[in-house]
């Protein structure tokens, strides 16, 4: 075998060994990761949804099995973004030298921007990820991924507090993905990642309540991915910024299927929780899986499927 | 930490709705510490199965579970030569190093060798029985009058004949809260402890291990109906049990807290017990199986499933 072929990306200029990313909230600061591989493999990874003050997050159960998937309502449980910044990020330095993703949550547009600023400092960061599905807590509570006005206000002003590459994480419960991502294109996001989870819940039988304490949560793993795939597909025709595509990637042929839909780079979620090597099988199979189809170096699929 | 591939030697119901499997690894691992579990994958399921280590001898791991949700189901259907995925060994793991290091694996058999460890535990059965029969628990299932019973035979390692017997360790059990007690129970005799197991079912249909646990320490067994047993709650059965410095408990939530309102005030650390939260990954990366406790916010996978009396926040 020791097929090798060119995995590196580039995203707005933040070059990238490969294209295979963990994803927020599946893989913590990456700690828990290092027991099973060297997690400097890694193209990058994007660290636990991170908001300005810290976050105990959601009543339990916070976690429910689903056909081919699971829910989450974990609620951004975080120590705060002045603890990730003086305590996770040192530690990081002395095991992972790739660009990191900060994935940067909040509830009003200040606090985003407050995050926004502070992370920027960073050197180890190389992109900021907006999480954009939380709910506004001076918009009633809607998600500020919910329409394109709020998704576009808080990329305008996260872009001008950020002094990193301003990728926007689109939600994905909405009737009309393209026009929240041409709204946040026009407000200056310098690329978008897509998507994060659907919602949804299950019922106990027995108990005849909601699994999740929070009743609702988000659905991910391998059942979403055409899902994820078809939206995938929708933002790459309607943007020409850089798409970051996720949802229910397990595989390294589904990272190729996701990037012929028009992601320039990939994360991968839930599967992490279920198979804490998968990150690392992937990079290990790309080649492999590349000389099958006759690719070359990676990024020459990028949209290939659009013809 | 690891994921190791194992093949099933046996798994069998030994109770109402309760198997016991028994698996063989495939490869060399080392020993887990008492209180840690396994993440177990089931074909066609999404999420793992935690389940606690009931006992490890070197070669072979046997885990008892019940069969209450789907992916339990699945796993009672498997047959021997079955083969399955496990994550392991998860969780801090109960601490009775009496050294206060915090390292509750320091304790365990240092692992060298697959032999070694079940050697010695034949080694500490056959010192028990030198000389008398199995303690008189191993037959009948009345509370113990601990004054009744000499001190060479309930302390092995003691010389000098004393008044009382010293302190034990309690071990108490309720249901399917029972299992991860009895590698707790062989790892005490092991440090020279004095293991006394209360083991609480609901009913005699469901009780399962006493002789087990009676070949290696006093067991009582209550049933909540009186079919088998002293008839009450574990509590009931603390109360006739005195002298422990040492509290190691496991069960459903209800339990753990009459255990805890009822326990004898013990120093720091001394009073012990395991909780339940569903899971996400299991070790530490995903923040589901999160509890709030006097020292913070704890995941149940990886800064528990252990916890300290002194820490416990009830909800």
């Amino acid at each position: 075998m020791g097929v090798s072929r060119d995995l590196s990306v580039v995203l707005s200029g933040v070059a990238l060994q490969n294209p295979v990313i963990p994803a927020s909230g599946c893989f913590g600061f990456g700690q828990e990761f290092r027991q099973f591989y060297d997690i400097d493999m890694l193209g990058s990874f994007s660290f636990k949804g991170t908001t300005l003050h810290p976050r105990f997050g959601n009543q339990q159960p916070r976690v429910a099995e689903c056909e081919a998937g699971m829910l989450n309502s974990v609620g951004l449980q975080n120590p705060g973004i002045d603890k990730v910044i003086s305590e996770e990020l040192p530690r990081l330095r002395q095991c992972f030298r790739q660009p990191l993703i900060a994935n940067i949550s909040g509830f009003s547009v200040d606090e985003y921007v407050a995050c926004c600023a502070k992370i920027s400092e960073c050197d180890q960061v190389g992109l900021i990820e907006l999480n954009i599905s939380c709910p506004n807590v001076h918009g009633g509570g809607m998600a500020f991924g919910a329409n394109a006005a709020c998704a576009a206000r808080v990329t305008e002003a996260c872009k001008r507090a950020s002094a990193k590459p301003l990728y926007v994480k689109l939600s994905p419960n909405v009737a009309d993905i393209t026009e929240i991502a041409r709204a946040c294109e026009a407000a200056g996001a310098d690329g978008l990642s897509l998507i994060n989870t659907l919602l949804g819940m299950r019922i106990d039988l027995g108990t005849r309540r909601p699994v999740l304490g929070n009743q609702m949560g988000g659905f991910s793993g391998p059942a979403v991915f055409p899902v994820a795939l078809r939206m995938v597909w929708q933002v790459y025709e309607a943007v020409t910024i850089p798409i970051i595509g996720m949802g229910g990637i397990a595989t390294a042929r589904d990272v190729i299927e996701m990037m012929m839909a028009g992601a320039s780079a990939i994360e991968v979620g839930a599967a992490n929780l279920v198979n804490p090597c998968v990150c690392k099988e992937i990079i290990e199979d790309l080649p492999r899986v590349m000389d099958e189809l006759s690719i070359v170096n990676i990024r020459e699929i990028v949209g290939a499927a659009h013809g | 930490m690891q994921l190791v591939d194992f093949e099933i030697q046996h798994n069998t119901r030994i109770a109402a709705n309760t198997y016991r499997i028994l698996l063989s690894p495939g490869s060399s691992i080392p020993p887990p510490a008492p209180g840690q579990f396994v993440n177990i994958q089931l074909e066609g399921r999404y999420l793992r199965r935690p389940i606690s280590v009931c006992d490890w001898d070197g070669q072979t791991l046997t885990l008892i579970y019940k069969a209450v949700g789907e992916g339990t189901k699945q796993l009672a259907g498997y047959a021997a030569g079955q083969r399955l995925n496990l994550l392991l060994w998860l969780g801090n793991g109960y601490d009775y190093s009496r050294q206060g290091t915090g390292d509750r694996r320091q304790d365990v058999g240092s692992g060298q060798g697959t032999g070694d460890r079940r050697q010695d535990v034949r080694d500490r059965e056959g010192e028990l029985r030198d000389g008398e029969q199995d303690s008189p628990l191993a037959t009948s299932f009345l509370p113990p009058d601990s004054s009744n019973i000499p001190c060479s035979l309930s302390h092995p390692t003691s010389r000098i004949p004393c008044l009382l017997p010293p302190p034990s360790s309690l071990l108490i059990g309720g249901g399917v809260g029972v299992p991860p007690l009895y590698y707790l129970a062989k790892e005490l005799l092991r440090a020279g402890r004095r293991p006394v197991a209360i083991l609480g079912f609901n009913r005699a249909d469901e009780v399962f291990y006493l002789r087990e646990f009676a070949k290696l320490c006093e067991t009582i067994v209550t049933t909540a109906d009186g079919s088998l047993g002293q008839k009450g709650f574990v509590t009931h059965a603390m109360e006739s049990v005195g002298n422990y410095d040492a509290l190691y408990a496991c069960g459903p939530e209800a339990m753990l807290k009459a255990i805890y309102d009822q326990a004898a005030p013990l120093p720091p650390g001394r009073a012990q017990f395991s909780f339940e939260r569903r899971m996400g990954c299991g070790f530490g990366a995903c923040m589901a199986c999160s509890c709030r406790t006097l020292a913070g916010s704890k995941r149940i996978c990886v800064d528990g499933p252990v916890l300290a009396r002194e820490e416990i926040i009830w909800e």
